[in-house]
């Protein structure tokens, strides 16, 4: 469903050009969840910015649906580490603003929007600024906001980053839960390796604009971090991020 | 639960205590600087009092200006033009700073002539706009409209134009038509910039609209003065100050009360 082809990334830095994304190829099937993983500057941001419309690759294609990705749309929705919700809007007036462009009723744009803060457990929060709400709060307002639109992808920037790792957790599970729900396709850009093997079916590990390695997470939903096969698939994706055994332990 | 009332009812208590004393200590202040100023021509036998009139005297000028309904009038027109003027100015402001900030061509073009006007103080303007226009109404809001126009137009360049771009990027994911991004998005962001410029904008207008009032006019409160002045009403300079004071204070708290009120979001950002 979406193809990367051949795709690089320019960056003029300090009058330098930079290559962020290296030649990258790389697909993803239609409601599969997959996270970028690797360490900040790799080119992670970069290639989601990409696939969201923000930025035309310098070479090569981006396709979805075999038709190349143009402009941002409703249908790529981009869930952002922080700050972005508009916090001059409510909850229920920040998960309305995407559907303006989808539906002309506005009563029927505040019952969507109702529905979908229910599914993250915040609807008693519809009229409510987000600087009253908690970071977790904050983040799953910011989802509902992306999945109000039905969108076919749904690109999550280092989405859970900002927040405690108790409330990470729970935010984790939801979403694997939403995710199921709803079938859409998730990309989930993180630089916590427990995150992308806790949450996806393939981790794609990044490493100076390129793909290190691709590893797939064969474990079955919901997963354990004690278990030893977590531990195995922790092993095996530091293994492609920093190379070999030796990098590893120098690092 | 009990705890907790208690708790809150002493929270409270101790609010109004502490509101309570402010306000005792503002009175306070005021009932002293008047006492002194009042027992200074006392004290300093030297002060000559028709130069330095107490308050009891300006009070008691006040009286024949308020029945005979001259100082409402001149405060009516003096407030009539610092508003249009002030008015137009903020409006044109925001208008223009939009424009440049969203429109790089519109900015290259004006850009050195409207930091060249800024960087011209306003009262540098006032002769000529009384050669131009003469005394009549239309010359003191155009120069007030002129002194308000460049706080607010800059600081709405400067907020627009720095909007943080995950706003943007937001917006656009969401699928977000020009004008919804313009009046959802860009504005609110800008808004707290903006505000600065609007509340330097109001310190402004007051600035010109003395100036304008004592190039020529026939009424306002500068033109009050001026006559004090004139005819040696010394006690009417006084009130123009008073009422000048008044007046800009309670613009400017107007200003905080209202954008807090209306921009409940705005404060904690």
């Amino acid at each position: 469903m979406i193809e990367i082809r051949d795709v690089s990334q320019i960056y003029a830095a300090n009058d330098q050009p930079f290559l962020a994304v290296d030649r990258v190829n790389f697909s993803i099937g239609e409601g599969e969840f997959v996270c970028l993983l690797g360490h900040s500057g790799c080119g992670k941001t970069t290639l989601l910015h990409l696939l969201a419309g923000f930025l035309r690759p310098t070479d090569g294609k981006i396709l979805i649906d075999g038709k190349e990705a143009g402009k941002p749309s409703t249908e790529r929705s981009v869930v952002f580490q922080e700050y972005a919700l508009f916090p001059w809007l409510t909850v229920l007036q920040n998960v309305c603003f995407g559907l303006r462009s989808l539906e002309h009723d506005k009563r029927e744009r505040e019952a969507r929007a109702i529905r979908a803060l229910q599914r993250v457990q915040l609807a008693n929060c519809a009229d409510r600024y987000p600087h009253e709400l908690s970071g977790g709060q904050r983040q799953r307002v910011a989802v509902a906001r992306s999945l109000v639109l039905r969108p076919k992808i749904l690109l999550m920037d280092e989405p859970f980053a900002a927040v405690d790792a108790l409330t990470r957790a729970e935010l984790q599970t939801n979403l694997l839960s939403l995710w199921k729900e709803s079938g859409v396709t998730i990309l989930f850009v993180t630089h916590n390796i427990d995150e992308a093997i806790f949450l996806a079916q393939r981790v794609a590990v990044m490493r100076r604009g390129a793909i290190a390695g691709i590893r797939q997470i064969a474990l079955r939903y919901p997963r354990f971090r004690s278990s030893t096969e977590f531990s195995a698939e922790y092993r095996a994706i530091e293994e492609l991020l920093y190379g070999n055994s030796e990098e590893l332990m120098e690092n | 639960m009990n705890l907790q009332e208690d708790f809150m009812r002493d929270q409270r208590r101790q609010r109004r205590k502490r509101r309570l004393q402010r306000l005792a200590l503002n009175i306070a202040g005021v009932a002293i600087f008047l006492s002194l100023w009042e027992a200074a021509p006392r004290l300093l036998p030297w002060l000559n009092t028709s130069l330095f009139p107490p308050p009891s005297k300006v009070a008691a000028a006040i009286m024949p200006l308020a029945v005979s309904g001259e100082l409402w009038e001149h405060i009516a027109s003096s407030l009539a033009r610092a508003i249009s003027g002030f008015s137009i100015g903020a409006i044109g402001g925001i208008t223009t700073g939009i424009i440049c900030a969203r429109a790089p061509w519109f900015n290259g073009l004006t850009e050195p002539i409207l930091h060249g006007f800024r960087a011209v103080p306003a009262l540098a303007i006032v002769p000529i706009a009384v050669l131009w226009f003469g005394i009549g109404e239309p010359p003191k809001v155009v120069l007030i409209a002129w002194g308000a126009f460049f706080p607010v137009w800059i600081t709405t360049l400067i907020g627009v134009r720095d909007v943080n771009s995950i706003y943007l990027k937001s917006a656009a994911s969401l699928g977000a038509n020009r004008c919804d991004l313009l009046f959802l998005v860009v504005i609110p962001a800008a808004l707290p910039f903006i505000f600065t410029g609007v509340r330097q904008a109001i310190a402004v207008s007051l600035v010109v609209l003395v100036a304008a009032e004592l190039s020529g006019s026939i009424n306002g409160i500068a033109y009050m003065m001026s006559l004090g002045n004139q005819l040696f009403f010394v006690e009417w300079m006084f009130i123009g100050i008073l009422l000048l004071g008044i007046l800009g204070f309670t613009a400017d708290r107007l200003f905080v009360w209202a954008s807090a009120r209306l921009f409940p979001w705005y404060r904690t950002q």
